[in-house]
């Protein structure tokens, strides 16, 4: 089965792992002549599993004529089967149904169809979200070790209402340029 | 039930003649000696009432029908509502696919004053424009995404619907204005018998008469018919000259979550002509996979699609309308290119067994002049834990050039 295939459209930024270079004072490189203190290069660990507590952030895309305040959803994480590709799920904590998002995850990145059901599901703020969308972003890692994503793309489709709103009652929204983040907590 | 949806329910009873059954079926309903229930949606109820009251008159029975979501059922016999509507119905087994059959489809309309100069509905209103709410009005909430949100009011009270100066509406409800064609593609009202209704017989009935040319009269006044053959022309035609179909199999995915509860994951399923069959009993199809939430395949159709006249691609999918998102390459390992994003997938496909539907994909405007491998996502993106159903997401039978490169 062939590795995960390149999408067009915003694409993740290679994941970083920083090679710094310890200061060195006479600056030789790796292979500079003996003598003189050799340089240590120091990886940055590549980011651990993305599991556990997150806080989801959506934010609708700017061509959106509607509110675009952030809404927030807190989430768990937890690694989801190994083939034919690596998954994650992560789903609203408390009501898992209500607000699911299932990702491939490979090469430090995470794509996958995030959903809602015909109810809608109410964020922090007390907005009611319904939403269908494809997401994408690049895992980094969180200062506790774990992978997050600090900015990634959505596409597709997101209406907002009040608590007690029927869809869409606040603002519909198809677009390719919705953001998310998806924080450790 | 929340706010909008719990207000706009409106309840009404048709008849109650009990003198005068027929012969035939609706004499063997009769003898259920009760109320039919028949559950709508705030855009069909208009188009139903003359068909309703005329079996009502004719059976002996009564038939009572309640307006608002059709899921869950809340005791009715038989349904009607869009695809969108009927979807997860049909599907969960909740409604009977074998019984479900299409009445007509009701194209949405803009309304504005008699006389207001041509143009679109954001220029010309001054205020607010009305809309439909409710799941069968995303793409007619979607359509005027370009006005401010404060400028929209959505709504499922169909007397509030009538009242608009300026309206998006099914044509069942707009009001005394002008109306325009909007460009919003017409929902499809689609029927089917509740699997435990509690007044079978009766509602078998009801269904029957419904299928009658009498009654298909007493709709159109309402509701277009779906014209016998209507988009025919492609698929069939290609179909039987050997049209270019999906090869092989490059790549695909579901969620761990979708392998466990999904009863269709075979990706070979999409391979070949379209061949999906409804076997008529619950859940139970052969030919197909189920993309469940967001997964995909990546296949090699062996042969080159061009843009050319029309549409370029296209991908069948049985039962109901879920979206399909769809992405283009020239190479296996891409990079694969948005050649359509969530598109309702559930134009009928006369020439095959119902309800096998399609959607119609366009290389134009995507910067991509051909491509030879597809990748096909489920769009519906409907959450695996509370699906319900073995056949969560889009459901692939297969998928067509239309365009090949020569």
């Amino acid at each position: 089965m062939p590795c995960l295939r390149g999408i067009s459209g915003p694409r993740p930024s290679v994941v970083p792992l920083v090679v710094s270079l310890l200061a060195a004072a006479c600056g030789s490189g790796p292979s500079g002549p003996s003598g003189s203190p050799t340089p240590t290069p120091t990886a940055t660990p590549p980011p651990g599993p993305v599991a556990g507590r997150y806080l989801l952030q959506i934010v609708p895309g700017p061509g959106c004529n509607m509110s675009r305040a952030p809404l927030t959803f807190p989430m768990v994480a937890a690694a989801a089967g190994t083939s034919p590709h690596p998954g994650v799920q992560v789903v609203l904590d408390g009501n898992p149904g209500e607000l699911e998002w299932e990702f491939l995850s490979e090469n430090f990145t995470l794509r996958g169809g995030l959903g809602t059901t015909g109810d809608g599901v109410l964020s922090n703020e007390s907005t009611r979200l319904w939403t269908h969308v494809i997401g994408t972003g690049s895992v980094t890692r969180a200062s506790d070790g774990r992978g997050e994503v600090v900015s990634g793309n959505l596409m597709g489709y997101v209406a907002i209402g009040g608590r007690d709103d029927g869809e869409g009652a606040l603002g519909t929204c198809s677009a390719r340029d919705h953001t998310f983040s998806l924080r450790t907590r | 039930m929340r706010g909008v949806t719990a207000t706009a329910a409106v309840r009404w009873m048709i008849a109650a003649a009990l003198l005068l059954a027929s012969p035939g079926p609706i004499a063997r309903a009769s003898a259920d000696r009760g109320q039919v229930h028949l559950r709508t949606s705030e855009a069909f109820a208009p188009c139903l009432a003359p068909a309703v009251a005329a079996f009502s008159r004719e059976s002996g029975l009564s038939v009572v029908l309640d307006v608002g979501d059709l899921d869950p059922p809340r005791g009715a016999d038989v349904v009607i509502g869009d695809d969108s509507e009927m979807t997860r119905l049909l599907e969960g087994g909740i409604a009977d696919l074998e019984t479900s059959f299409d009445l007509g489809s009701l194209p949405w309309v803009l309304v504005v004053p008699a006389g207001s100069p041509v143009g679109s509905l954001s220029a010309l209103a001054p205020d607010r424009v009305s809309v439909m709410g409710g799941r069968a009005s995303r793409a007619a909430r979607e359509s005027l995404q370009g006005l401010p949100a404060e400028r929209v009011r959505v709504s499922r009270d169909a007397n509030e619907l009538r009242r608009a100066r300026y309206a998006l509406v099914p044509r069942s409800l707009a009001g005394p204005g002008e109306q325009r064609p909007s460009g919003v593609h017409p929902l499809m009202a689609v029927t089917a018998l509740i699997a435990d209704a509690p007044h079978p017989s009766g509602a078998r009935a009801l269904l029957a008469f419904l299928r009658s040319d009498r009654a298909r009269r007493l709709l159109t006044p309402c509701l277009d018919a779906p014209p016998p053959d209507a988009g025919a022309k492609a698929s069939t035609a290609r179909s039987a000259a050997g049209g270019t179909f999906a090869q092989s199999v490059v790549d695909w995915w579901l969620p761990e979550c979708t392998l466990t509860h999904n009863g269709y994951n075979d990706p070979s399923k999409v391979l070949g002509p379209p061949d999906a069959v409804a076997l008529g009993m619950k859940d139970q199809y052969t030919g197909i996979m189920s993309l469940g939430q967001g997964g995909y395949v990546t296949v090699d159709m062996g042969d080159t699609a061009v843009d050319g006249p029309g549409a370029d691609v296209r991908v069948y999918q049985e039962t109901g309308s879920e979206p399909v998102t769809l992405y283009g390459a020239t190479s296996p390992q891409g990079p694969f290119v948005l050649i359509g994003l969530r598109e309702d997938c559930g134009e009928r496909t006369p020439g095959l067994p119902p309800p096998d539907h399609h959607c119609d994909f366009d290389l134009r405007g995507t910067g991509m002049s051909e491509a030879r491998y597809f990748k096909i996502e489920d769009g519906e993106i409907y959450p695996c834990l509370a699906g319900g159903t073995i056949t969560e997401g889009a459901d692939i039978d297969a998928i067509e050039i239309l365009n090949k490169k020569t």
